[in-house]
C-alpha cells in the first residue's frame, strides 16, 4: 500500500524526509525540522524527500549535516510556533543555552557550518555562526585576529598602504 | 581558514561588529578585509582632529564609498585645532558623498545659511540634526525645507538665531516630516510650533524644550489666539506616538496645551516642568491613549485651586492611568522642590500602589518621592513584571522595605541613590534572594562597598552622586540634549 509518510502529517506520525550527504550517508529527519532550510523547504513542499528517494546534498558532508540537523531539530518547535510570541522565558533561555553550547566548537567545524548554513539558507543558524565569529574578533588587535581566524600576514606593501591610511586619518575611527 | 569564506559571508560577520575600534582592527588584518570593511562602513563621526578638512573628507568618501550617516562634532574646538568644516567643506562633501541620508552638524560655528542651501544637493537626505549652529537663521532653514524633498526628521538644538518659522509652515505643507525636535532655541516659542499646521498629521515624534525656567508671570500672547475660537488649533496628530514637552507654561485653549487632548496614539509621553496641566488633562489623555507604554513626569509645586502650593496632579491622574492604560510598562515619577511638610506632592502612596497593581510595569523610577515608604515596597514585591527599579533619594525606605523587595519575582536591575534609610543588611537581603544583572549604589550613607562587591553580574558603587548631580543640572538648566549629542 501507499507509504503513510507521504501524507501531510495529520494522521498522527510526523512526516519524515531523507537527506543524503556528499559522502552518501542517509539521514532521516522530520520534515518540519528540515524545512528550517529555505532551500529544502520548497523541495519538501513539492512532496520530495519521502520514501526511498531522499534529497542529495552534494555540498554538505555527513559530519556537518549531522551538526546542522541537531540545530534544526532543537529549533523546529519554536519555529513552528512562529518564533517568540508564546514561548516562555524558560524556553527562550533554554534555546539560548543550547545555542551557546552549539557554537562552542573547533574552528574547522565552525567554518563548515557557516558554509552549510549559507548553502541550505537556514536563517537562524546563519546569524548564530556569524555572531560567533564576530565575538571571536571583538576586542582583538589585527595581529590577534590573524592568528585566531587564520588570515595570512599582509605583504609589506599592503601593510604600508593600510598603515598610511590609519596614521593619516586615525581620528575618523573614533 | 576563515580567509576562504566568500565576501558575502565575511560581510555578514562584519555587519555584526558595532564598535568602531573592532572595525578598525579588522580592516588592518588583510587587504581583502580592508576593502570589504570599507564598502560596508555606513557611518563616521568626525571632530576637531579633522585637518585639513576638505582633503580629509575627500579621502574618507573614497575609502568608504557607501557612507550614509555623517556627524561633524566640534564640541571643545579651539583655533589651534585648525579650520572647522565650513560651507566650502560641505560643498566638497556634497560632491563626493552621494548616499548621505543622515547628517549631524554640532558646534559648527562657521556654517551659515549659504552652507544650508547646499544641503539640497544630497538627494537622499532624510535626517538632519543641527546642534549649536550660531550662524544659521530662518532663511537657511527655509532653503532646507524647500530643497530637501525627502526630509523626514529634523532636530534643532541651541540654534539661537532662528526666529520666524516660515520654514516650519513650508514643511507643514509638504507633510513629509515624521520627527521634529526643537530644543532650547531661544527665539522659537511654543506658539510658533502650531504653524506646522497640516504637517502634524504625519508626525510620529515631537519634542519641545523651551529655554530657561518656565515663566511664572506667563504672558499668553499667542498672536493667532482669538478668544473661544480655536481655528488655529484644528490640526490632527493622530499618528503621534512619542511626545516630550519640557519647561512649558500651558494655558487651556491656547498654545500646545491642546496636544494633550488631541493625541490618540501616544506610546511614550514625557512631561517635564510643565505648569498648568491639571488632572482632567491627564484623565482625557489616559482615556484617549490606551496604547501608552511609557510615561515620565517631572513635577514641581505650583499654585493650585484654593491657594494650595503643591504639585498639581493628584491620584485622579494615577487612577486614570491605572484604569485606561493596560500596556503601561515604564513609569518615571520625579519631584523637584517638594518636602514632606510643604510644599506637598499631589499624589499619595495609595495612588501609586493602585498604579503598580494595575499596570504591567517592567521599569520604575522614583525620584524624591517622599510619599513612598516600606508599604510601597511591599506592593512592588508583588509586581510580577518589574525588572528594573531605580530609587533616588527616597529616605523613608528601610531594610524592612528591602526585605519585601527580595520577594519580587522578576527584579534584575536595581539602582539606589541617596537612600540613607537602607543599610548593608537591606541590600544583602535582596542580593541573596534575587540573582541581579546589575546593582548600582550612589552615595547611600549606610551601604558599604563590601556589601555590593560581587553581588551582581555588574556592580557600580560610588560615595559621590554623579547621576543625581546630572539630574539636578538637567532640571535647572535643561541640558539633557547637549550631553546626549556630545
Amino acid at each position: 500500500m501507499a507509504a503513510p509518510e507521504s501524507g501531510d502529517g495529520n494522521n498522527g506520525a510526523a512526516r519524515m524526509v531523507t537527506l543524503i550527504s556528499s559522502d552518501n550517508t542517509r539521514f532521516e529527519v522530520e520534515a518540519a525540522a528540515a524545512s528550517l532550510s529555505q532551500t529544502l523547504q520548497l523541495t519538501i513542499l513539492d512532496g520530495g524527500g519521502g520514501g526511498g528517494d531522499g534529497i542529495p546534498l552534494p555540498n554538505v558532508d555527513s559530519a556537518t549535516l549531522s551538526k546542522v540537523l541537531e540545530y534544526c531539530i532543537k529549533h523546529a518547535p519554536a519555529a513552528a510556533n512562529g518564533g517568540a510570541p508564546n514561548a516562555t522565558a524558560v524556553d527562550r533561555a533554554e534555546l539560548e543555552r543550547f545555542d551557546n553550547e552549539f557554537v562552542n566548537i573547533d574552528q574547522s567545524v565552525l567554518y563548515s557550518l557557516i558554509m552549510a548554513a549559507h548553502n541550505l539558507e537556514i536563517e537562524g543558524l546563519q546569524s548564530l555562526v556569524a555572531k560567533k565569529v564576530a565575538d571571536m574578533i571583538k576586542g582583538k588587535s589585527p595581529m590577534e585576529i590573524r592568528r585566531t581566524l587564520g588570515f595570512p600576514d599582509p605583504t609589506p606593501e599592503e601593510q604600508a598602504e593600510m598603515n598610511a591610511h590609519m596614521l593619516e586619518y586615525g581620528w575618523a575611527y573614533e | 581558514m576563515m580567509d576562504d569564506l566568500p565576501d558575502a559571508l565575511l560581510s555578514e560577520i562584519i555587519k555584526r561588529l558595532t564598535r568602531t575600534s573592532d572595525l578598525n582592527s579588522l580592516s588592518l588584518v588583510s587587504k581583502r578585509l580592508y576593502n570589504i570593511e570599507g564598502e560596508l562602513r555606513d557611518a563616521v563621526h568626525l571632530g576637531c582632529d579633522l585637518f585639513p578638512v576638505t582633503l580629509a573628507v575627500t579621502s574618507l568618501c573614497s575609502r568608504f564609498p557607501n557612507l550614509s550617516k555623517v556627524e561633524f562634532n566640534y564640541s571643545g574646538w579651539k583655533p589651534e585645532h585648525g579650520i572647522q568644516l565650513d560651507n566650502q567643506g560641505l560643498r566638497v562633501l556634497s560632491s563626493c558623498c552621494h548616499s548621505l541620508s543622515d547628517l549631524t552638524l554640532s558646534f559648527c560655528s562657521f556654517i551659515d545659511d549659504s552652507g544650508l542651501s547646499l544641503l539640497a544637493c544630497f538627494k537622499k537626505l532624510m535626517s538632519l540634526r543641527f546642534n549649536t549652529l550660531p550662524k544659521i537663521t530662518s532663511c537657511g532653514l527655509l532653503s532646507v525645507a524647500v530643497g530637501c524633498k525627502s526630509l523626514s526628521s529634523l532636530y534643532l538644538i541651541h540654534c539661537n538665531k532662528v526666529s520666524n518659522v516660515e520654514w516650519l509652515e513650508y514643511l507643514g505643507r509638504t507633510r513629509s516630516l515624521e520627527e521634529l525636535v526643537v530644543f532650547n532655541c531661544e527665539r522659537i516659542r511654543q506658539f510658533d510650533l502650531q504653524r506646522l499646521g497640516a504637517g502634524w498629521t504625519k508626525l510620529r515624534k515631537f519634542e519641545l524644550q523651551i529655554r530657561g525656567l518656565p515663566d511664572i508671570l506667563f504672558d499668553p500672547d499667542d498672536p493667532s489666539y482669538v478668544s473661544h475660537n480655536q481655528y488655529r488649533y484644528d490640526f490632527c496628530c493622530e499618528t503621534l506616538k512619542d511626545l516630550t514637552l519640557v519647561r512649558l507654561t500651558t494655558v487651556p485653549e491656547i498654545g500646545l496645551h491642546c496636544l494633550l487632548s488631541k493625541c490618540v496614539a501616544l506610546e511614550k509621553l514625557c512631561l517635564s516642568c510643565i505648569t498648568g496641566i491639571k488632572d482632567n488633562d491627564m484623565v482625557t489623555l489616559a482615556h484617549n491613549c490606551s496604547n501608552l507604554r511609557s510615561i515620565s513626569l517631572l513635577l514641581r509645586p505650583e499654585y493650585c485651586e484654593g491657594y494650595a502650593y503643591r504639585t498639581a496632579l493628584t491620584d485622579d491622574t494615577l487612577k486614570a492611568l491605572a484604569l485606561r492604560c493596560p500596556m503601561l510598562q515604564s513609569v518615571e515619577l520625579a519631584f523637584f522642590g517638594c518636602l514632606p511638610e510643604w510644599p506637598e506632592i499631589g499624589f499619595t502612596q495609595d495612588g501609586l500602589i493602585t498604579l503598580i497593581q494595575s499596570c504591567p510595569i517592567h521599569e520604575l523610577v522614583l525620584r524624591r518621592a517622599n510619599i513612598f515608604d516600606d508599604e510601597g515596597m511591599k506592593a512592588l514585591s508583588c509586581a510580577q513584571f518589574l525588572e528594573s527599579l531605580k530609587l533616588v533619594q527616597i529616605i523613608a525606605i528601610t531594610n524592612a522595605g528591602m526585605r519585601h523587595l527580595a520577594c519580587s519575582p522578576s527584579l534584575m536591575n536595581l539602582t539606589l541613590e541617596l537612600c540613607d534609610g537602607i543599610t548593608d543588611d537591606g541590600v544583602g537581603e535582596v542580593v541573596r534572594r534575587r540573582k541581579l544583572d546589575s546593582l548600582t549604589t550612589e552615595k547611600c550613607a549606610k551601604v558599604s562597598q563590601g556589601a555590593v562587591n560581587g553581588a551582581a553580574k555588574s556592580v557600580q558603587y560610588t560615595d559621590d552622586c554623579p547621576s543625581f548631580k546630572r539630574w539636578v543640572d538637567c532640571c535647572l538648566y535643561g541640558n539633557k540634549y547637549c550631553d546626549h549629542l556630545a
